[in-house]
C-alpha cells in the first residue's frame, strides 16, 4: 500500500510538473516552489504507465482530430490572433484549454453509485488580451476538475470549454468566447482559410531523441475572425487573422532542454510561418526545434532547426524577474526570407504558474527582394526567475 | 496606615487556621466560577474555531432541504459565469470510535475560501491537493489528529459511515495552528469521495458564497437569490453560525448561574470568616479608636486587610479553576455532543474574561464581606467594643429588621417573574433572590428554634446538651451565617434532587408510553443530535419480511434551515399501536389523528411551541422543496426528546413536501408469540452484510436513554457538591471561631471538672444541632427552589414541562449530609478544646 500510494503521488507529482513546465496547468502555489526547488530533473527518467505516448506517425481525420484524445497524459487547443477594431484600435488575444490527465483514464465499468465529480482529469485555461493603443495587457486564468460538466473536452460536437470560456466547431466554423470576470469580454467567430497543417513528420512532432518523446501536433494556422471585444465598458466590433494549435501527447522536455520561442506569423504574401526554438540549458538551440512553411494554398512543408537563424534585437526585463527577448531577425536562406518581428506591446507576459511571455508581435522583412508586412503571436518559455 | 494594617494582622498571624478557611472559601468559590466559565467558553470557542474553519471564508451560504441542494444547481451557477461560490458536502463519520466531520471540497473552487496550510513548511496544498483528486479516499488531515490517531502521510484507515466501513488514505497532514485551529476534528476529502461515502451522490450540502469577484454587492446577491429554485435559499453564513450556537444557550446559562451558586455560599463562608476575624479583634479596635484613629481609616485599613486576605484566595481559585476547568470541559462537550451540537474541545482556552469574571466576583463578594462587619466593629463607641455582649446584642435586635428585607427580598422576587415571564436571566435572578430572602429568615428561625430544641436536646444529653444548644442562638452573629450557609447549600441540593428526580421520572413515564414498539432498528451514527442517519431503502424491504415480525412503523428525522435557526423534522409512519404513543396537551385526538393521517397539519412538541410561542390552531411556516409553506399546528403533545423541540407530521405529508424517501428508524412490532432475541439476530443477520444497523429491544432503548439523561446532570452533581464542600469549610470555620471565642467559657468548665470527652461532646452537640437546624431549614427552602427549578428555569432555559414530585428519600438524605457535614466539621474543633489546659487559657485572659 505505502509503495503503491508513494508511487502514485510521485506521478501526482510529476503530472502536475509536465504541464508546469508547458506552461500550462498548475493546481497551486506549490508547484512553482517545486519548479524553483528544481525537482524537475525527477520527471525526465521516469516512465509513464498507462498513457498512450506518441510514437508513430499516425492518420489525422477531422473533425474528429479537433476532439479530445484520450489516454494521453496532456492535451491543448491554443488560439491566439490580431484583431482590428473601429477607428484602428489593435487587439491581440490569447484563449488556450488545458486538458490533463492526473492519472490514466480508465475504461473499466465503475461502482454504482458513482460520484459525477469523480475525473482523472483537470483543466485550465488562460485568456489575455493586448491593448497596443493604451499599451496595456490583462490576462485571466481558470482551473477547473474536468468533469464534462464544469470543464471538458467532446468530440462530437467539437467542444473544449471552462465554465463559461468555450471553443466550440460551429455550423460555420468556429466560435470563442471568454472575459475576466468583470469588464473583459471577448465573443468570435473564426473561419478557417486553410486546411490543418499537420507539424513534424506528418503531424508527429519529435522532442528529443527518446522515442514516444514527441506530440501530435497541427494547427488551423490562418482563421479569419471577427466578433465583439468588450474593454472598460465599451464594446468593440473586431476582425483579424487567428492561429489554433491543437497538440497532445505524453512527452516532456528532455533533460538538457529550458524551455522555447514558438513563432506563429502570418505573412502579407498569404504564406505562414511557425517555429519552435526549443532551447538548451546554455540558450542554444536544440537540434529537435523544427517549424512548419506553410503556402498560401495550405500546402505545409516541414523545416529543421539547422534551416533558421534567429538573431535577437533586443531584450525586456521582466518587473517580476526574468529576462526575455523582445525583437527578433528570423532568416530562412532556403526560402530566400528574411523578417523582423518586434512585440506591439513589450509586457505581455503572464503572471499564470508558471510565468510565461506570450504576445502580439508585428513583422516586416523581405521574400525574395519582395517586401513583406505580417502580424503573428510569440511565446517565450523557461525565462521567468 | 501601614502602622495599623501591622498592628491589625498581628492577630490573623497568630490564628492561621481562621486565615486558610477564608482562603480556600474564597479559592473554592471563585475557583467554580472560574471553572465554568472556561469550559463554557472553550466549548464554544472550539466550536467557533470549527464552524469558522469549515465555513472558511464564506460570507453566504446556499442551503437546501433535509438532503441538500442538487449538485446542477453549482454547475449552472458556474456556468453563467458565477464564479465566488464553492461546493460543499459534509457529514459525520466515525475513525478509530471517534467522531470526525468529513468536508468534502472541490479543491478547484476552494481558493478564495479556506486556506489548508501542510503540516512543516506552511506552504499551501499543492500536490496534495491533487492526491486528494487522484488517489481513492485520500484524505488531509491536521497533524494532531493524525498523532492521536496513530496515523502517517500515506497510511491507510477505515472511515465508517452509517455502518459502512470505507477505504481511505492519510494523502498529507496540515498544520494544526493558526487557520487550522478548529479543523481538529474535520477531515478533507474530494467532494466525490464524500458523496459516495455519505451517500449522497448528486447531492451537496451547501454552497458557498464569498461575496467579491462578479458578487461585489448586495445587489447581486439579491440576483443570485433569485436565480435559485424553491428549494435553496442564500443566507448569512455568520448568522447561520450563531443560531447553531444559540441552541446551546439555555445550557450555558444555566451552568453559568449554578457556578454562581457555588460563590453566593462562598460569599457566606468569607462574611463569616471576616466578621468573626474583625470581632475576636474588637479590643485592638477599642484601643486603636481610643488612641484617637478615625473610624475612616480603621474601615479602609480592614477592607485592605481583606482584600489582601482575598487576592491569596481568588489567585488559588483561579488556578484552581483552571484545573478544574479541564475536567468540566469533557462534561460541558459531552452534554452539548448529546443534545446540541459537535464539539471536540482539544484544549480549555484559558480566557482573560473568565479569569476576569472570577476575580470580580471574588473582590465583590470579599467587599460586601468586610464592609458590614468593619463598618459594624466602628459604629461602637471605642469602649464598647470590647464587650462580646453589645455585639450579640445588636445581632439580635438586627433580626426583626432581616425578617422585614428577607420578606421585601422575596416579593420583588415574585415582582421580577411576574414582570419578565420569559427571561431565562430573570427566572435565575429570582431564584437567587429567593434563596437569599430565605437565608435571611436563618437567623431569626434559629433564635426561636434553640429554646424548643434545647429542652428536647437536654432531656437526652443533659445540661451539657442544653447549654450546647443554647449557646448557638447566644452566639447568633456567628451561627447564623454558618447556618445559613450550610442551609443554601443543602437547599441546592434539595432543590437539585427534586428538580432532577421530577424530570427522571416523567422522562420515565414519556419513554415507557412513547416507545411502543418490540424492537427498534435505526442506522448506528456516531452519537450527537445532528447526526444524519438512514437505513438503505433495499434493506428496508428485507428486514420487515424476516419471520416473526408483524408490522412496523418507520421514521424520517431530519433537520431543516428556518429563519429562526435548525428545526427537528421527524416525520412518520404509523403502526396502530403508534398512535397512543403522543400524549397531546389538548385537543380531542378522535379529531386530531385524521387531520393528520390526511396530512392537513403538524404535531409539534411541547418545547417547540414554548420556543415559538405557538398554540393548537396556529399556522407554523417551513421551508420545503417547493417553497415556503404554511402548516396548521393540529396539536401540541409532550415530548422529552429535544429541547430545540420536534415538528412531527405524516411520512406522506413529509415525501410530498420534501420528496425525500429515506428512512432514519423502523419501529419493528412482533408476531404475538415470536421471540425478542430471536428476531434481532435475525434483523442483525439480515442487515450484516449490507449495513450495520443498530437493533435494540424496547428495554434497551430505554435504559440507553436514561443513561444519556444521566450523564446530562452530571455535571450538575460536581457543581453542587462544590458548594457543598463551601459550606463545609464555613461551618468548620464558625465552629473553630465559636470554640475559639469561648475558650475561657470551655476552659471554666473544665476547671469545674468536666472532662476532656465531656467538653469535646459538647461541642459535637452544638455542631450537630446546627447541621440539624440547616437541615430542616434547607427542606421548604429546597422544596421552593425545586420547584422554581421546575417551573421557572427549565421551562425557561429548555422548554420542558415536568410534573413536580418530592422524592423523600432526597429530603432524608439532604438532612443526613447536613448533620454528618457539620458533625464532621466539628472533629477538629473538639478534638482542639480538649488540648488546651484550662489553667493557661484562663489565665491569658
Amino acid at each position: 500500500m505505502q509503495a503503491k500510494y508513494r508511487q502514485r503521488t510521485l506521478v501526482a507529482a510529476l503530472a502536475s510538473l509536465v504541464i508546469a513546465a508547458m506552461a500550462g496547468l498548475v493546481i497551486a502555489a506549490h508547484a512553482e516552489q517545486t519548479i524553483r526547488s528544481g525537482r524537475l530533473d525527477l520527471l525526465r527518467d521516469v516512465e509513464e504507465e498507462g498513457f498512450r505516448r506518441a510514437k508513430t506517425v499516425r492518420p489525422f481525420r477531422f473533425p474528429e482530430d479537433h476532439g479530445p484524445h484520450p489516454g494521453y497524459r496532456h492535451e491543448w487547443w491554443y488560439v491566439t490572433g490580431n484583431l482590428d477594431g473601429p477607428a484602428g484600435r489593435r487587439f491581440g488575444f490569447e484563449l488556450t484549454f488545458f486538458r490533463l490527465a492526473l492519472v490514466p483514464e480508465q475504461s473499466e465499468a465503475v461502482q454504482e453509485p458513482q460520484s459525477a465529480w469523480k475525473t482523472p482529469l483537470a483543466f485550465a485555461a488562460h485568456f489575455a488580451i493586448t491593448d497596443v493603443a493604451n499599451d496595456a495587457f490583462q490576462f485571466a486564468q481558470r482551473y477547473s476538475r474536468g468533469d464534462g460538466r464544469l470543464a471538458g473536452a467532446t468530440g462530437d460536437p467539437v467542444r473544449v470549454w471552462l465554465e463559461d470560456w468555450f471553443l466550440e466547431q460551429s455550423a460555420e466554423g468556429w466560435r470563442l468566447q471568454a472575459n475576466d470576470g468583470g469588464a473583459l469580454r471577448l465573443a468570435l467567430e473564426l473561419s478557417a482559410v486553410k486546411p490543418p497543417a499537420l507539424h513534424g513528420e506528418r503531424g508527429l512532432s519529435r522532442k528529443s531523441a527518446e522515442p514516444g518523446n514527441a506530440t501530435y501536433y497541427y494547427s488551423l494556422p490562418r482563421l479569419e475572425s471577427s466578433g465583439t471585444l468588450e474593454i472598460e465598458g465599451r464594446s468593440h466590433a473586431v476582425q483579424g487573422l487567428a492561429w489554433l494549435d491543437h497538440e497532445w501527447g505524453t512527452s516532456a522536455l528532455a533533460s538538457d532542454q529550458q524551455g522555447w520561442d514558438w513563432f506563429a506569423l502570418h505573412l502579407s504574401d498569404g504564406s505562414d510561418l511557425m517555429f519552435y526554438n526549443l532551447r538548451k540549458l546554455d540558450g542554444s538551440r536544440h537540434a529537435f526545434s523544427a517549424g512548419t512553411w506553410i503556402e498560401p494554398d495550405g500546402e505545409a512543408t516541414p523545416f529543421g532547426a539547422g534551416d533558421v537563424s534567429i538573431e535577437i534585437l533586443d531584450y525586456w526585463d521582466s518587473p517580476l524577474g526574468g529576462r526575455y527577448p523582445s525583437g527578433w531577425r528570423l532568416t530562412l536562406p532556403a526560402r530566400n526570407l528574411e523578417l523582423t518581428i518586434h512585440p506591439v506591446v513589450e509586457d505581455q507576459e503572464l503572471n499564470t504558474r508558471p510565468r510565461y511571455w506570450e504576445g502580439a508581435v508585428d513583422v516586416a522583412g523581405q521574400r525574395d527582394g519582395v517586401a513583406l508586412r505580417g502580424r503573428g503571436y510569440v511565446e517565450l518559455t523557461g525565462y521567468a526567475q | 496606615m501601614l502602622t495599623l494594617l501591622q498592628a491589625l494582622s498581628r492577630y490573623l498571624l497568630r490564628h492561621p487556621g481562621q486565615l486558610g478557611l477564608a482562603v480556600i472559601g474564597m479559592a473554592v468559590g471563585v475557583a467554580v466560577i472560574v471553572a465554568v466559565d472556561l469550559a463554557n467558553e472553550s466549548a464554544r470557542r472550539a466550536f467557533n474555531a470549527s464552524l469558522t474553519a469549515v465555513a472558511g471564508k464564506a460570507t453566504h451560504q446556499i442551503i437546501g432541504g433535509p438532503t441538500g441542494l442538487d449538485e446542477e444547481l453549482y454547475i449552472d451557477l458556474r456556468l453563467m459565469g458565477i464564479r465566488s461560490i464553492a461546493p460543499v458536502v459534509d457529514g459525520y463519520v466515525t475513525v478509530g470510535g471517534q467522531m470526525f466531520q468529513l468536508l468534502g471540497i472541490d479543491i478547484f473552487a476552494e481558493g478564495s475560501f479556506r486556506d489548508y496550510r501542510l503540516a512543516g513548511n506552511g506552504v499551501d496544498v499543492g500536490d496534495s491537493a491533487l492526491g486528494l483528486l487522484i488517489e481513492p479516499g485520500g484524505v488531509l488531515m491536521v497533524d494532531r489528529t493524525a498523532g492521536e490517531l496513530n496515523l502517517e502521510r500515506g497510511d491507510a484507515f477505515a472511515v465508517e459511515v452509517a455502518g459502512r466501513e470505507n477505504h481511505a488514505v492519510v494523502v498529507d497532514l496540515m498544520d494544526g495552528e493558526e487557520t487550522n485551529r478548529g479543523l481538529d476534528r474535520v477531515l478533507i476529502a474530494d467532494i466525490a469521495v464524500a458523496q459516495e461515502w455519505l451517500g449522497l451522490v448528486g447531492r451537496l450540502s451547501r454552497i458557498d458564497v464569498r461575496l467579491g469577484g462578479e458578487l461585489q454587492d448586495e445587489t447581486s446577491l439579491t440576483a443570485l437569490a433569485e436565480l435559485l429554485p424553491a428549494d435553496a435559499r442564500l443566507v448569512n453564513a455568520a448568522g447561520r453560525n450563531r443560531a447553531t450556537l444559540e441552541m446551546s444557550a439555555g445550557f450555558n446559562t444555566s451552568l453559568t448561574a449554578m457556578s454562581l451558586f457555588a460563590l453566593l455560599v462562598g460569599i457566606f463562608l468569607i462574611y463569616n470568616s471576616m466578621s468573626f476575624m474583625v470581632l475576636q479583634r474588637r479590643p485592638i479596635i477599642g484601643v486603636l479608636r481610643a488612641l484617637g484613629v478615625t473610624r475612616g481609616q480603621l474601615v479602609a485599613a480592614l477592607l485592605t486587610e481583606g482584600l489582601l486576605v482575598a487576592a491569596v484566595g481568588i489567585l488559588l481559585g483561579v488556578l484552581l479553576g483552571v484545573l478544574l476547568g479541564e475536567q468540566l470541559v469533557v462534561l460541558v462537550s459531552r452534554n452539548l455532543n448529546d443534545h446540541y451540537f459537535v464539539v471536540r474541545v482539544t484544549e480549555v482556552a484559558l480566557s482573560h474574561s473568565s479569569i476576569f469574571k472570577g476575580v470580580a466576583a471574588g473582590l465583590l463578594a470579599t467587599f460586601i464581606a468586610v464592609i458590614i462587619p468593619a463598618m459594624e466593629a466602628v459604629s461602637y463607641p471605642p469602649r464598647l467594643s470590647l464587650a462580646r455582649s453589645v455585639v450579640e446584642e445588636r445581632a439580635h435586635s438586627l433580626l426583626p429588621w432581616l425578617a422585614f428585607a428577607a420578606i421585601l427580598i422575596v416579593l420583588s422576587a415574585a415582582v421580577i417573574l411576574i414582570t419578565w415571564k420569559v427571561s431565562l436571566v430573570a427566572g435565575f435572578v429570582a431564584l437567587f433572590l429567593t434563596i437569599v430572602g430565605a437565608a435571611l429568615l436563618v437567623p431569626l428561625v434559629v433564635n426561636f428554634a434553640t429554646p424548643v430544641l434545647s429542652m428536647s436536646v437536654g432531656m437526652i444529653a443533659g445540661l451539657p446538651g442544653r447549654m450546647a444548644v443554647l449557646g448557638i442562638s447566644r452566639s447568633l452573629s456567628r451561627t447564623g451565617v454558618a447556618i445559613a450557609a450550610l442551609t443554601i447549600a443543602v437547599a441546592e441540593i434539595v432543590g437539585m434532587g427534586v428538580m432532577v428526580g421530577s424530570f427522571r421520572d416523567g422522562v420515565e413515564d414519556w419513554l415507557g408510553n412513547a416507545l411502543r414498539s418490540d424492537i427498534y432498528v435505526t442506522a448506528p451514527g456516531p452519537g450527537g443530535s445532528r447526526v444524519e442517519r438512514r437505513i438503505d431503502p433495499a434493506l428496508v424491504k428485507r428486514l420487515v419480511r424476516v419471520p416473526g415480525v408483524s408490522h412496523y412503523s418507520a421514521s424520517r428525522r431530519v433537520w431543516i434551515e428556518t429563519v429562526s435557526g435548525p428545526t427537528r423534522l421527524q416525520a412518520v409512519q404509523m403502526a396502530p399501536e403508534s398512535y397512543a404513543g403522543f400524549e397531546f396537551l389538548g385537543g380531542d385526538p378522535e379529531t386530531i389523528w385524521p387531520a393528520f393521517d390526511a396530512g392537513e397539519g403538524v404535531l409539534i412538541s411541547d418545547p417547540y411551541a414554548y420556543r415559538h410561542r405557538l398554540s393548537r390552531g396556529d399556522s407554523l411556516t417551513l421551508p420545503t422543496i417547493l417553497g415556503d409553506h404554511d402548516f396548521t399546528v393540529l396539536a401540541i403533545y409532550r415530548d422529552y426528546d429535544s429541547d430545540q423541540g420536534v415538528v412531527t407530521l405524516s411520512r406522506a405529508a413529509y415525501v410530498k413536501h420534501w420528496q425525500d424517501e429515506a428512512i432514519t428508524s423502523l419501529g419493528i412490532y412482533l408476531e404475538p408469540d415470536a421471540d425478542n432475541g430471536t428476531v434481532i439476530n435475525a434483523l442483525t443477520q439480515t442487515a450484516a452484510d449490507h449495513q450495520a444497523l443498530l437493533v435494540r429491544s424496547n428495554q434497551e432503548i430505554r435504559e440507553w436513554s436514561l443513561r444519556i439523561f444521566d450523564r446530562t446532570f452530571v455535571i450538575t452533581d460536581v457543581l453542587y457538591w462544590l458548594a457543598m464542600v463551601v459550606a463545609f469549610v464555613g461551618v468548620l470555620g464558625a465552629v473553630l471561631a465559636l470554640s475559639l471565642e469561648r475558650g475561657k467559657e470551655l476552659a471554666i468548665l473544665r476547671a469545674l471538672g468536666m472532662t476532656r470527652a465531656q467538653v469535646a461532646s459538647l461541642v459535637a452537640i452544638q455542631c450537630g444541632t446546627i447541621g440539624l437546624l440547616a437541615g430542616l431549614l434547607a427542606l421548604p427552602m429546597g422544596i421552593l427552589s425545586g420547584w422554581l427549578l421546575i417551573h421557572v428555569i427549565n421551562r425557561r432555559a429548555f422548554g420542558w414541562q415536568i410534573d413536580m414530585t418530592v422524592p423523600g428519600d432526597t429530603l432524608a438524605a439532604a438532612l443526613a449530609i447536613a448533620i454528618i457535614t457539620a458533625l464532621l466539621a466539628s472533629l477538629y474543633p473538639a478534638w482542639r478544646v480538649t488540648r488546651w489546659a484550662p489553667a493557661a487559657t484562663l489565665r491569658e485572659e
